[in-house]
């Protein structure tokens, strides 16, 4: 079997089984998954971009506020419909990718991860400064609803699936991308760029696709986010902390396989709900019980923690490791 | 024009004694990618143990400053040391792994900040009270001490590296790490020490920047920030460069903060303000973003 075939099987189970738990779901999961979703969606935006060329974004998030800002507010203050300002949304982040990619490229290696972490502070700033209509760190409320449906668990599911019909969408053009000649030739700059150059390869040119395309991906699930929450929230839209863990699902994930970054964003989100969950519990010790409510502060914490351990032990991610294990079976009973 | 005088007099002052802050807050920064080629990106969140380590001496133990500045000194200290040996010695070799690596320790440093005393701002009481006139500006006498120990900070640690054998040492290392290994340099025993001085000049800054603006958990950004700025204008791992950056970052700011501003609004009451003192941090992001395009080694420094 092909990796791209291997990629597309591991892709569409994964989407089958998030489209068959749906109705089994809990409200409270039905929610993480949500989010889960969304949070996918970023790292294989990212994925694209930094773990296929190995140009490490920190400032991700960046684009997911160039996208979300511009349709939440052009809905909230000139009434434009969600069909266009999403859009429009979309469009700005390519911009935006577009504009800074063409210099940004010029630097690299840690030059250009400096500034991509400048990207995001700056964009703090400006919409502190701009707070009468951004709220600043409140965060504006009143924006369009997504979905239209006065009924929460209705609202709830249609969230559920266009969020999942998003995810798929994007993950198996980006699944396809990855293992065409495109993908290709962005696995081979971030082994070695002179080289690629060398074979009469524009790499520029490549480069900045790569951004377009992550950006515009990222930006979509920037869109997405501001109409479920129906509000431009600037901890959901521009968190330093957000762009940091899109790095921590590809890690986990295994960066470079799209596939990999899936996994990690629900894995992410998913574990941070079951820490949630755990923090409910008492563990049986003593005549009172120990409360694990403390564990809930120390969500961001351990995914971190996990972050540098994985740098340490796994660099390469759980993936990569499992098609490892594979592949010495085959060599092995062949 | 008495007025202007005024303010461009105030303006003066002001950028003089920040500006050497900011040089003592990026010094630690720029030694370490000079002689280790490492982008520190917990160098921020080094001031901010810095000082939440005086905060906490002063706060809980009932030390007096000058014994919680030692502190967290030492802390400080400790902190490079063991950051180097528990994690970067082993990732070195893969830059953005470093980047990534030490981006991480700087948000769990910031987490563990937020579980242990919670996301409120605290204040640190100053060295000195008070405050002084010089001819019409009025000063915060705390303002001049951080002034005075940031050049003393600067000026020791000029002598350090230039008229001891240690400083040679490091400075040789910084040269050609290969070179210094084949003349029998203990590489690993110099990037130890270069680590620890790093962690100790970022808690003398971490306890002066604490007192000049506040603590709380997301501190370090700024003076991460202002590091970049200022290393990057200078150019990565010169001293000169980053001295004559922190002046111009420094006057940017104080610029920003004293200028007249414009209050632009629209109907419906909504306004923004156009310069002033919400602008303070944009202006070192821009001249950081601006320079990183134009011209990427920095104004002196060496093309990387």
């Amino acid at each position: 079997m092909s990796l791209r075939a291997i990629k597309f099987g591991i892709l569409g189970i994964t989407v089958i089984v998030v489209a068959a738990l749906g109705p089994f779901l809990p409200a409270k999961w039905m929610t993480t998954l949500t989010y889960a979703q969304l949070f996918a969606i970023y790292a294989m935006g990212w994925d694209i971009l930094s773990g296929m060329t190995g140009q490490i974004s920190f400032g991700h998030i960046f684009f997911v506020a160039v996208a979300g800002y511009t349709t939440g507010l052009l809905n909230l203050y000139m009434k434009w419909p969600i069909w266009a300002t999403i859009p429009l949304g979309v469009v700005m982040a390519v911009v935006a990718g577009l504009l800074f990619s063409v210099p940004a490229l010029r630097l690299r290696g840690p030059y250009f991860s400096l500034i991509t972490l400048i990207l995001p502070l700056a964009a703090a700033r400006l919409v502190i400064i701009l707070a009468d209509w951004t709220g600043g760190e409140l965060g504006k409320f009143g924006v369009a609803a997504l979905c239209p449906f006065s009924d929460f668990k209705a609202n709830q599911y249609c969230n559920y699936y266009s969020l999942w019909g998003l995810m798929t969408g994007i993950g198996l053009f980006l699944v396809w991308l990855s293992s065409s000649r495109v993908g290709k030739i962005l696995e081979a700059i971030r082994e070695n760029e002179e080289a690629t150059e060398a074979a009469g390869i524009n790499t520029a040119k490549y480069k900045i696709f790569a951004f377009a395309v992550s950006a515009c991906v990222v930006g979509l699930g920037g869109t997405f986010s501001v109409h479920i929450n129906e509000s431009v929230f600037f901890n959901s839209l521009l968190s330093l902390t957000t762009s940091i863990e899109m790095i921590v699902a590809s890690v986990i994930g295994g960066m470079g396989t799209i596939v990999g970054a899936l996994w990690g964003g629900f894995l992410v989100r998913g574990g941070e709900q079951v820490i949630r969950e755990v923090a409910q519990l008492k563990v049986p010790v003593g005549s009172e019980g120990l409360a694990l409510s403390f564990l809930e502060r120390w969500a961001t914490f351990i995914f971190f923690a996990l972050l540098l351990v994985l740098l340490f032990f796994a660099r390469q991610g759980l993936l990569p490791l499992l098609l490892g294990l594979v592949k010495k079976r085959e060599i092995r009973g062949g | 024009m008495e007025q202007i005088l005024v303010i461009a007099e105030r303006i003066v002052i002001y950028t003089v004694l920040i500006s050497a802050l900011y040089a003592l807050v990026a010094l630690g920064f720029t030694m370490i990618f000079g002689v280790a080629r490492v982008l520190n990106l917990a160098h921020g969140a080094f001031l901010m143990v810095g000082a939440y380590t005086a905060w906490f001496a002063q706060q809980y133990l009932h030390w007096d400053l000058y014994s919680a500045f030692a502190l967290a000194v030492v802390v400080c200290t400790l902190l490079g040391v063991v950051l180097y040996h528990g994690l970067v010695r082993h990732v070195q070799r893969s830059p953005i792994v470093t980047l990534i690596a030490t981006l991480a320790c700087a948000l769990i440093i910031e987490e563990l900040i937020k579980i242990f005393f919670t996301t409120n701002t605290q204040l640190l009481a100053p060295f000195i009270s008070g405050s002084i006139e010089i001819d019409k500006t009025t000063v915060i006498t705390n303002r001049i001490v951080a002034f005075g120990a940031s050049w003393a900070a600067i000026i020791l640690f000029w002598l350090f590296v230039h008229r001891t054998r240690w400083g040679k040492v490091i400075l040789a290392t910084a040269q050609d790490q290969e070179g210094a290994a084949l003349v029998g340099i203990d590489v690993r025993r110099v990037y130890t020490l270069t680590w620890a001085i790093s962690g100790a000049l970022a808690g003398i800054a971490g306890v002066f920047f604490a007192s000049w603006v506040k603590i709380d958990p997301f501190m370090w950004r700024d003076p991460l920030i202002i590091s970049f700025a200022i290393v990057v204008v200078g150019g990565l791992g010169s001293l000169k460069g980053s001295i004559v950056a922190a002046y111009l970052i420094g006057f940017l700011e104080v610029l920003m903060t004293y200028s007249p501003s414009m209050r632009i609004c629209t109907e419906g009451f909504r306004c923004f303000e156009f310069l002033g003192s919400s602008w303070v941090g944009v202006s070192s992001l821009l001249v950081l973003i601006a320079i990183l395009f134009i011209k990427p080694e920095g104004l002196f420094g060496r093309a990387e």
